[in-house]
């Protein structure tokens, strides 16, 4: 029964790895540098946490629970963090860490403060349980999201973290930058990205780290960071069990506070198949398309660690944006990591002191994360809605989702009088460009058929043959370099039959097309196309022969190589004077 | 098809303009065996205004090619699209002549 509904770990990808990668998903880092990398996501984490301390202060707790709902919000990171980094039913087996949600954070201080924790705890489980249950389903929607649309979420989820990361870039407040806020940030992501594009390997991985002690030291120099900080530091307790502190609230169901926190949850859960999209991406230079199975179980897990949160009482978490950029910075994408991170996340939960200090850390220093972040996943979401043929349909549907989402996030006074139950969804510009692209790419394909033919006489057979399949390619998104193999191999096929005159009349081509495979169907009256070995071409001791005879069996023996190498299968049958020839290419 | 064709420097630059294919490559090859005869022995292909190869372009490259050998000529390709350098690659052909990213570099080959 478990077994249908979440199947077991499988991961039959074959991976190339990326060149701006060190080490991927399953490769084995040293340990040094697991753990080097693993304490630099703990890092970016950890300063993700300041929202904890802030919506605690914000619904009134002391000091000292603050302490406890920090550390248990901590341990609960760690515990998804390491699961994500596992290979069970329930989780990518990724570098994915997870971190608490600033939206959530403001819906959770919002339901606490009108209905109390009790009722927010309970709609955060209610939350989680949904979510485990709806991950499911996402693998059975590869054909919701092709990677036009993935590119739509990446780019709008990366404009959606740009004033999250910019405002602390600048310490903007109101219209005024903060000048030394600007230099702590630039001194951060200058170190990234000099230390990612100059250092050599051993160097690179400590890029993140380099950059926070060098943000560190000009936020001490510039007087932001020092005495007041280290005093709090200092008035935290050195060894503190987490569920002390903190009273782990009685979760009750309340409507008006289940619904909102619901919505937010879901919306959560779509950002985190942008993040696994993007890991899934940077793992494989040979990416094709995204792998739902995995997204499927890296929602499972974002949905087991919201369940925790709503079992202990703390703000529901989801999966980090920033740990992506740390992890294309370190070129260190490998799963230990996360095992390694979540460890250390559960151990630290022990230590305020250590805790506190990083979450006192000057915001700039994680605004310049984000920030870097943000590119990255900026020209990934370009690249990958640029993967595909495009014509009219697909860039009216890139197009208008594009405006519509970012429209949202750019003029938030868009939707200012959007009723407030329904303002998680139409105030949210990810979830609106995605939504429309989802029902733009369902409504193009109105009118577009998975098989097309065409019949091909006289001498622009060939050219013919290129636009046709270009103009199918282009209605179905198909990937560009599969199209143009498979309209050369058509078009040696075509030459190849009038050069031995084996054709005697009129060929169809027929082009069946699924997000799998391409396959071309040529029927004619005449011969079979001989498909046999073929043996190897000396082409220097062609130079030297005598006369063009040689020459002329030279090009029908590579129409033949060509056919063969570019097809992934090709078949060749003849029956009472008619043959068939089948290409197949994989896509 | 249109075919460019152009003197530099004492290179001959045959430029296609579109297909070579079974339709073009007659054109092609009777430009470039007209320039041999004119006693043009260093000739660049420059594909950069070239779509797409089939087998019958090959051809005309392989026959140049064989054409220039007993006349101790030097040909050379230049800017391929991913289309032709696929062609070139599988067929065997970048081992025949050699095929540089820009005119320039193709010339400096045949110069040398």
């Amino acid at each position: 029964m478990l077994n249908k509904f979440f199947p077991d770990f499988e991961d039959n990808v074959k991976r190339e790895k990326p060149r701006d990668m060190l080490y991927i998903v399953d490769e084995q880092a040293p340990k040094s540098t697991v753990i080097i990398v693993g304490l630099q996501h703990v890092l970016i984490l950890l300063m993700g946490t300041i929202v904890v301390v802030m919506t605690g202060r914000t619904i009134g707790m002391e000091e000292s629970e603050v302490r406890g709902f920090l550390s248990t919000s901590i341990v609960v990171l760690g515990v998804a963090t390491l699961l994500q980094g596992l290979r069970t039913r329930f989780s990518s087996g990724h570098l994915v860490t997870h971190t608490p949600s600033y939206v959530s954070a403001s819906i959770f201080a919002i339901v606490a403060t009108n209905f109390g924790i009790g009722a927010a705890a309970g709609a955060i489980i209610l939350s989680g349980v949904i979510v485990i249950l709806l991950s499911r389903f996402l693998s059975k929607l590869q054909v919701a999201f092709p990677p036009e649309i993935t590119g739509i979420l990446l780019v709008l989820l990366a404009l959606s973290i740009v004033e999250k990361g910019v405002s602390r870039y600048t310490g903007l407040h109101g219209s005024s930058i903060d000048l030394n806020a600007v230099m702590i940030a630039s001194t951060v992501l200058g170190a990234i990205v000099g230390f990612s594009v100059w250092a050599n390997n051993k160097v690179r991985v400590l890029a993140v780290l380099i950059g926070t002690v060098l943000g560190l030291i000009v936020a001490t120099l510039l007087g932001e960071y020092g005495g007041e900080q280290l005093v709090e530091v200092a008035s935290q307790p050195l060894i503190s069990f987490p569920f002390f502190a903190y009273q782990t609230p009685t979760p009750t169901l309340v409507l008006a506070a289940t619904i909102p926190i619901l919505i937010i949850e879901i919306i959560s859960a779509i950002y985190s198949i942008g993040t696994g999209v993007v890991i899934d991406k940077m793992n494989n230079a040979q990416w094709r398309r995204t792998d739902m199975s995995m997204i499927g179980r890296l929602i499972s897990c974002h949905g087991i660690g919201v369940l925790l949160n709503g079992l202990t009482g703390t703000i529901p978490s989801g999966t980090s944006t920033a740990s992506l950029g740390l992890t294309h910075a370190s070129g260190v994408a490998t799963r230990n990591v996360a095992v390694a991170a979540g460890i250390a996340l559960i151990v630290i939960s022990l230590f305020p002191q250590i805790s506190t200090f990083i979450t006192l850390l000057p915001q700039p220093v994680l605004g310049a994360v984000v920030v870097y972040t943000a590119g990255y996943m900026f020209v990934s979401g370009a690249q990958l809605i640029m993967s595909r043929m495009i014509n009219s349909r697909r860039k009216f549907m890139i197009g208008i989702s594009m405006v519509i989402g970012s429209s949202i996030i750019l003029m938030p006074e868009l939707t200012a009088n959007v009723p407030q139950n329904l303002k998680p969804i139409l105030g949210s510009g990810l979830s609106m460009g995605v939504l429309t692209a989802i029902v733009l790419n369902l409504l193009f394909r109105i009118g577009v058929a998975q098989q097309s033919e065409i019949t091909l006489e006289g001498n622009k057979a060939g050219s013919r043959t290129t636009e046709f399949l270009e103009e199918c390619g282009a209605d179905r998104g198909a990937r560009p370099d599969v199209i143009s193999r498979a309209s050369t191999a058509a078009g040696e096929a075509l030459e190849e039959l009038n050069r031995a005159k084996l054709i005697l009349g009129t060929a169809k081509l027929k082009a069946y097309f699924d997000e799998y495979r391409l396959i071309l169907t040529l029927t004619y009256p005449g011969k079979k196309i001989p498909i046999e070995p073929q043996k190897q071409l000396d082409l220097d001791a062609l130079l030297d022969e005598e006369g063009d005879a040689g020459l002329d069996a030279a090009i029908s023996n590579i129409s033949g190589v060509l056919i063969k190498n570019l097809a992934d299968k090709v078949t060749s049958s003849e029956v009472s004077g008619n043959s068939e020839l089948k290409l197949v290419f994989a896509h | 098809m249109s075919i460019i064709a152009t003197t530099k420097n004492g290179v001959f630059i045959a430029m296609p303009d579109g297909r070579l294919d079974t339709n073009t490559s007659p054109e092609a090859e009777q430009l470039i065996m007209a320039a041999i005869e004119n006693g043009e022995n260093k000739i660049v292909i420059d594909f950069s205004k070239t779509d797409y190869i089939s087998s019958s372009g090959l051809r005309v490259i392989l026959k140049t090619a064989k054409v220039l050998k007993p006349k101790n000529g030097k040909a050379a390709l230049c800017n391929t699209n991913k289309q032709i350098h696929e062609v070139l690659e599988i067929s065997g052909f970048l081992g025949v002549l050699k095929s540089f990213d820009s005119l320039d570099e193709a010339m400096t080959f045949v110069n040398s």
